[in-house]
């Protein structure tokens, strides 16, 4: 079972890169690229939960950074006029901000009440975009400008009106989030992080102020989910408060919990994946049986993986030491 | 006046519905230590049974809220054995994302069993009385009265027997609480059993004032995890506070603002949190 260590790993991620690059020449099919969009959006906001949960903090809110992302690009890019690539930014650097400000205020309190906090914020979120006139109130906004074509040197124009191209510009910001949350986690600031929910008043004591990094870890997840957000507002060209629930805050939950805190990166890319596709699935046989699919995916993965899907090769390994270690132990008599 | 009595009372009902499930969360977050999500469930569940036995069946409506009182209270019972207690001794995370799995999973079979389509019980306290020049239903005095009823009885319960002084102890200190002798398992499964009922006594007598439908639970639940946790986590006068305090609030803001009256009552939330993080009447806990 060695194999598993000494595979390259390095060679297997190009693979897997490429593979993410050809998806739309190997499904050709328009409402299946639409599919792998929701997945590169659920993955973005998976990533973001589990990096959040690194610093023991457990967020219920990830949704309202996709709209606050969402709502400050179409309303700049309508109002003001500022073309969606400068939005897909704007609307990052506007949930970062007010990430910023709730998380100087909110991070220091610790525990479920944390929770709690973070599902009042979504909720204000939603309320506010809904009742007032100025974001389009219960309608939402609709006709926001899609994204304009561009002189690409080499490639000549292209343009961004297809699921095809759209899917692209996602595929540039799942890998630019992933990649930066993947140095993040395995670098000292990573380690740091993991420090604070075993004992933070240790690690305070050792020197670490508790307060930035958990700011550091909550603003840049919610950036992140700010730049998905605007990246949907232009490519759907509408929004409306209904898609910013508190349901659906408890589904990025679930789908993080599946990929597993292993790693930020993949474990919220594998879970916000692989559940998407079998909830589009579903969607058609039946929506009512997507309750059903992922309540009892995560009472399961809770009970028999609680590290997630990415666990399964570690445990694997321990499974299998242990029957060689049995083995040799029958072996010695 | 009359606005005003009619107001109160409007507001009275939309605290009573919160205060049932608030306290039925605040004594399982005392002694189980998770938020229990599927609160909002068992509420429309113990709605929806009644719903089948007395407007499908054509059984009586108040045995029909006794059984819906025993269906979702074994239900209660049955989730704490099977899923939260094999959790217990796991991280925060886990029974949390468990509990929510029950929520959904029931959510769903509810969803299957009614169709998804908006309900009502209908009316089962018909009429009306003035009261100072304004006419209020009785049905909406019943509910007042009753949920007072079930509220006093509940505070007396924890307050003066013996099992309720069980539950204090064990919510202040688990380990002292086990020297003394009190058993866990069994306060644990009583704790669930009665905020389950309670649930299913709110869903039973207050959803005939609204439509039901099987997606509702986990917006009721939040709420009522908000009031939890203003008034203190843990804490059954805080709950009745806090219920009281965001139901007239939000009651009196709607009547007068219009639907920006929500934002307010969740501002509040927020900024009950700043100036006492651990809620009005909170304990400190230890958390994972």
């Amino acid at each position: 079972m060695s194999f598993i260590k000494r595979f390259p790993k390095g060679l297997l991620f190009g693979v897997f890169i490429l593979a993410l690059f050809l998806l739309p020449v190997f499904f050709p099919n328009p409402a299946r690229i639409g599919m792998f969009i929701s997945c590169g959006v659920a993955s973005v906001l998976a990533m973001g939960w589990l990096l959040i949960l690194r610093i023991g903090c457990l967020s219920l809110g990830q949704v309202a950074f996709l709209g606050i992302g969402g709502y400050a690009s179409a309303i700049l890019s309508q109002k003001l006029g500022i073309s969606p690539w400068c939005g897909l930014l704007f609307g990052g650097v506007a949930a970062g901000l007010i990430a910023l400000g709730i998380g100087l205020v909110f991070l220091r309190i610790r525990g479920l009440y944390l929770a709690i906090i973070t599902f009042a914020f979504a909720e204000i979120v939603r309320l506010v975009v809904s009742t007032l006139e100025f974001f389009g109130g219960h309608g939402g906004i609709l006709d926001i400008p899609k994204y304009p074509s561009l002189r690409l040197p080499g490639w000549g124009i292209v343009n961004f009106d297809s699921p095809f191209s759209c899917y692209y510009i996602l595929l540039l910001i799942v890998l630019g989030s992933g990649i930066f949350m993947w140095r993040m986690d395995h670098s000292a600031l990573g380690r740091t992080f993991k420090s604070l929910p075993q004992n933070e008043d240790l690690a305070e004591s050792l020197g670490v102020h508790p307060l930035r990094y958990k700011i550091f870890s909550f603003v840049t997840a919610c950036f992140f989910a700010g730049v998905v957000g605007a990246f949907t507002a232009h490519y759907y060209g509408c929004l409306y408060p209904g898609s910013y629930t508190a349901h659906h805050s408890v589904i990025v939950q679930i789908q993080a919990t599946v990929g597993g805190p292993v790693s930020v990166a993949f474990g919220g890319l594998l879970g916000g994946s692989l559940m998407v596709m079998i909830e589009t699935f579903l969607l058609n046989v039946d929506a009512r049986w997507v309750f059903i699919f992922y309540g009892t995916v995560i009472i399961l993965i809770t009970f028999f993986l609680p590290d997630g899907l990415l666990s399964v090769p570690r445990e694997v390994l321990k499974y299998w030491s242990q029957i060689k270690k049995e083995d040799g132990v029958i072996a010695s008599r | 006046m009359t606005e005003l009595i009619q107001v109160f009372l409007n507001s009275l009902v939309l605290s009573a519905n919160y205060i049932l499930l608030a306290l039925g969360l605040t004594l399982i977050f005392g002694i189980l230590r998770t938020l229990n999500f599927a609160h909002g469930s068992f509420y429309i569940c113990g709605a929806y049974v009644v719903y089948a036995l007395a407007k499908v069946a054509g059984v009586n409506y108040f045995l029909a809220s006794v059984a819906a009182m025993i269906i979702v209270g074994g239900l209660g019972v049955l989730v704490e054995a099977t899923v939260l207690y094999p959790l217990a001794n796991k991280v925060k995370v886990a029974s949390l994302g468990a509990i929510l799995g029950v929520s959904m999973v029931l959510e769903g079979v509810l969803a299957f069993i009614f169709q998804g389509e908006d309900v009502t019980i209908g009316s089962f306290f018909t009429g009306t009385v003035s009261v100072g020049g304004a006419t209020l239903s009785v049905e909406r005095i019943m509910v007042v009265v009753l949920c007072g009823v079930i509220m006093l009885a509940l505070y007396q319960w924890i307050q003066k027997t013996r099992q309720g002084t069980a539950i204090r102890a064990l919510a202040e200190n688990p380990k002292v609480a086990n020297l003394q002798g009190i058993n866990t398992r069994l306060i644990r499964y009583l704790v669930m059993a009665i905020a389950s009922c309670v649930a299913a006594f709110a869903g039973a007598i207050v959803t005939p004032l609204f439509y039901i439908n099987p997606y509702m639970g986990g917006g009721v639940v939040f709420k009522a995890l908000l009031i939890v946790a203003v008034g203190g986590m843990g804490s059954v006068e805080g709950s009745i506070l806090a219920g009281l305090l965001i139901g007239f609030v939000e009651c009196i803001g709607v009547t007068y603002l219009g639907p920006i009256a929500e934002i307010i009552s969740f501002l509040l939330v927020v900024v009950i949190f700043l100036f006492r993080p651990r809620g009005l009447m909170g304990v400190e806990y230890e958390f994972h």
